[in-house]
């Protein structure tokens, strides 16, 4: 179950445009790397090599019939305007599909932090907190919705500093750079880890990208669509011999009429 | 209040591989045995959503619940031990079956030293550190905290349903007796 690192297959088609995508693989974390629990802390995780798919034009994903499922549950408007814009600088839209925007990456961020996950439900919380080794995880009082609070804030003021305007009224350009400055730790916070949030918020850019549709990310699978990558399929036992066969993606709904 | 049941040879608490393959070899010698398990019993038809990848690979459902107990730990006897807050590199089971519920299903060749424990260990600390007057034959078990614990799968998924009743508020459990 634990696949995280079966992420370079060999033979995999590399995305080689100039493309602003390049920003993700730069900052070199795979898929769902927020794990940085226990004892892995300091090693290095393998790239992430994003978006093999052929290049395909970039479809904006069609005007969807009006979607009631899809309203925020944590985040004000302003903290969402901030957060939208964000992911899609991590996450962009390009030659090879839509980005974290169409994907709904921020509303998947939104639910996320609206429940368990956003309370640190599931984690030790309990005192006596202790500044510990990098090896020794996460070891804070703030809960995840905190930190991204804060966060935001802070990349608002950040932006407000530099350019005169909030993070969403920047150029893309001037975004970037913002987020740089996070993900190196040339803001200085004294509540939170600049670095520290910036990865959080990759990590959770790529699941909201990749995740089931379920989760609020992901639309209609196109973040999967765009990778070739099949889903959750109850079985290769048909295909498991033969020939790559490219396959319809199917998701955690489809398993809900396959029996 | 508290119930007395009735006296067992051995009580196991927690039935992993480590309590699984115990309670197997102690009553095919004989013994009754009880195992004890926090978690709750679980089935394939439970796992109809397992690919969902978030909740299972990224969210550690399957996980101990970290917020009710967890482990610390250092690197060396320099640092202070730590509490592990968030799940990183180990993965701690629940449930009945524990860890060996998601293991990935490899198994590891044996190492020269796995047939030399007891030798080496005599050798290095003297023969009076082994235990000697074992009552039950356990020199068949192979569990360690390391990967090396060696079951095939199909062993695995024959052993929880017929060895093992479990129950999560009252007790017990195991009886088998020859
Ligand atoms: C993701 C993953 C992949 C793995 N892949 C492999 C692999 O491919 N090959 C391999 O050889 N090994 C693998 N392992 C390791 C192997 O699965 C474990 O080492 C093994 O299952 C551990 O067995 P155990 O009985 O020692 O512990 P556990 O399985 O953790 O069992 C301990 C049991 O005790 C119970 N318990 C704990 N506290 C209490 C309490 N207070 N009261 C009652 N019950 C309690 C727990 O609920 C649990 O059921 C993997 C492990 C993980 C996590």
């Amino acid at each position: 179950m634990d696949n995280r690192d079966n992420n370079d297959k060999p033979g995999k088609p590399k995305v080689d445009q100039p493309s602003r995508r390049k920003f993700l693989i730069n900052t070199g974390y795979v898929l769902g790397g927020a794990v940085v629990g226990g004892a892995i802390g300091a090693l290095a995780r393998k790239p992430l090599a994003p978006a093999p798919a052929p290049a395909k034009p970039s479809a904006p994903a069609a005007a969807e019939p009006r979607n009631f499922n899809r309203a925020l549950m944590f985040f004000n408007q302003e903290q969402f305007g901030i957060l939208n814009a964000a992911v899609e600088r991590l996450f962009p839209a390009d030659e090879n599909g839509p980005g974290a925007k169409d994907l709904g990456v921020a509303y998947f961020i939104d639910h996320q932090l609206a429940g368990d996950y956003g309370f640190n439900a599931r984690d030790y919380m309990s005192p006596p907190f202790y500044a510990g080794e990098k090896v020794q995880g996460y070891q804070g009082r703030l809960k995840r919705r905190e930190i991204y609070e804060i966060g935001l804030r802070e990349m608002d003021n950040y932006s407000q500093a530099q350019y005169g305007k909030g993070f969403a009224q920047l150029t893309g350009d001037q975004q970037d750079a913002v987020l740089k400055a996070f993900e190196s730790d040339q803001v200085k916070l004294t509540t939170i880890s600049a670095s520290g949030f910036f990865r959080q918020l990759l990590s959770n850019t790529l699941e909201g990208a990749y995740s089931d549709p379920l989760y609020g990310g992901n639309i209609n699978m196109a973040g999967w669509t765009m990778r070739n990558y099949p889903g959750n399929q109850m079985s290769y036992a048909n295909i498991i011999d033969k020939d790559f066969t490219k396959m319809p993606p199917s998701s955690l709904q489809d398993h809900m009429t396959a029996h | 209040m508290a119930k007395t049941l009735p006296k067992v040879d051995v009580v196991i608490v927690g039935v992993g591989w480590g309590g699984g393959i115990i309670a197997s070899e102690l009553t095919k010698n004989g013994l009754t045995v009880v195992g004890l398990e926090r978690g709750k019993e679980r089935k394939t038809e439970d796992y109809y959503m397992v690919h969902d990848e978030l909740r299972y690979a990224l969210r550690y459902e399957l996980m101990q619940d970290l917020s009710k107990e967890t482990v610390t730990f250092r690197s060396n006897e320099k640092i202070r031990a730590l509490p592990m807050r968030q799940y990183g590199s180990f993965l701690i089971g629940t449930g009945l079956g524990g860890a060996g519920v998601h293991w990935n299903g490899q198994t590891f060749r044996f190492l020269p030293y796995d047939f030399q424990i007891r030798s080496k260990t005599a050798e290095r600390y003297g023969a009076n550190k082994i235990l000697r007057k074992c009552r039950f034959r356990t020199g068949a078990l192979r569990t360690t905290s390391s990967n090396r614990t060696t079951i095939n799968s199909r062993k695995w998924s024959a052993f929880p349903a017929n060895r093992t009743r479990l129950a999560e508020s009252a007790p017990p459990v195991t009886r088998r007796r020859r």
